[in-house]
């Protein structure tokens, strides 16, 4: 069994799909392109916006195991860390028309399992599973 | 009804999306607050792109419009139903 491992730094999120093109072409993830963007995407805004305050200096890193059928990322932010995450299981109607708050719940959509650990944000997704989409 | 269609980009995510809201803003204030939002060369959305269409819709009901989504990608229109954006928005 192959395992593919690496990691990647960036500030801010201005090359964030940039970084995304490369990791999927490099783990041959096309069939799960869009769940995966859309995870890393939310992923990496989160950890700008929110870990490192929206300051473009502060680096993001991006670390990406692929074994067994399981894709393990890592997304590190500056900040100090949180504990018990909170993550909606659903759009409330109160919250339906808000400008922000969707991108935990997107990733929660479209991964096996989220959490924060510190100030990392740790996602598995299973891409044992084929995706016709 | 006057109605403007307007494109959406390839990849809706942050850079696009800013650009977006910026001219969608300018048009509102002019006048155009009907949109039909064409996503039919759109592949790609995340949060940062539904909170752009949300604040177009809310400014164009302010005054007194609406908008429309059409062509829908699957994986897109999946986003929009996930965060139930569909029970809002028109989409033909």
């Amino acid at each position: 069994m192959r395992i593919l491992q690496s990691e990647v730094k960036l500030y801010g999120a201005e090359h964030t799909q940039r970084i995304i093109d490369g990791m999927i072409a490099e783990l041959d993830l096309h069939e799960h392109a869009f769940d995966i963007r859309l995870i890393l995407a939310e992923a990496i805004t989160n950890a700008h916006m929110h870990g490192n305050g929206g300051d473009s200096a502060k680096p993001i890193l991006v670390r990406y195991v692929l074994d067994a059928g399981w894709l393990e990322l890592q997304v590190e932010d500056c900040g100090p860390g949180i504990t018990g995450l909170p993550i909606p299981n659903e759009i409330s109607d109160d919250a339906l028309l808000n400008d922000r708050g969707r991108g935990l719940f997107l990733i929660r959509c479209f991964a096996d399992r989220v959490e924060m650990r510190g100030n990392i944000m740790c996602i598995s997704k299973n891409i044992s599973i084929s995706h016709t989409a | 009804m006057t109605e403007l269609r307007i494109a959406i980009p390839e990849m809706f995510s942050v850079d696009e999306a800013g650009m977006f809201r910026d001219q969608t803003r300018t048009t509102i204030e002019q006048g155009t607050v009907n949109l039909l939002l064409d996503f039919a060369g759109c592949r790609f959305i995340d949060s940062t792109g539904l909170g752009v269409i949300v604040s177009t819709y809310k400014k164009c009901a302010e005054n007194g419009g609406t908008i429309r989504l059409t062509a829908l990608h699957p994986n897109v229109l999946k986003v929009f139903e996930l965060t139930r954006l569909t029970n809002v928005f028109d989409i033909i």
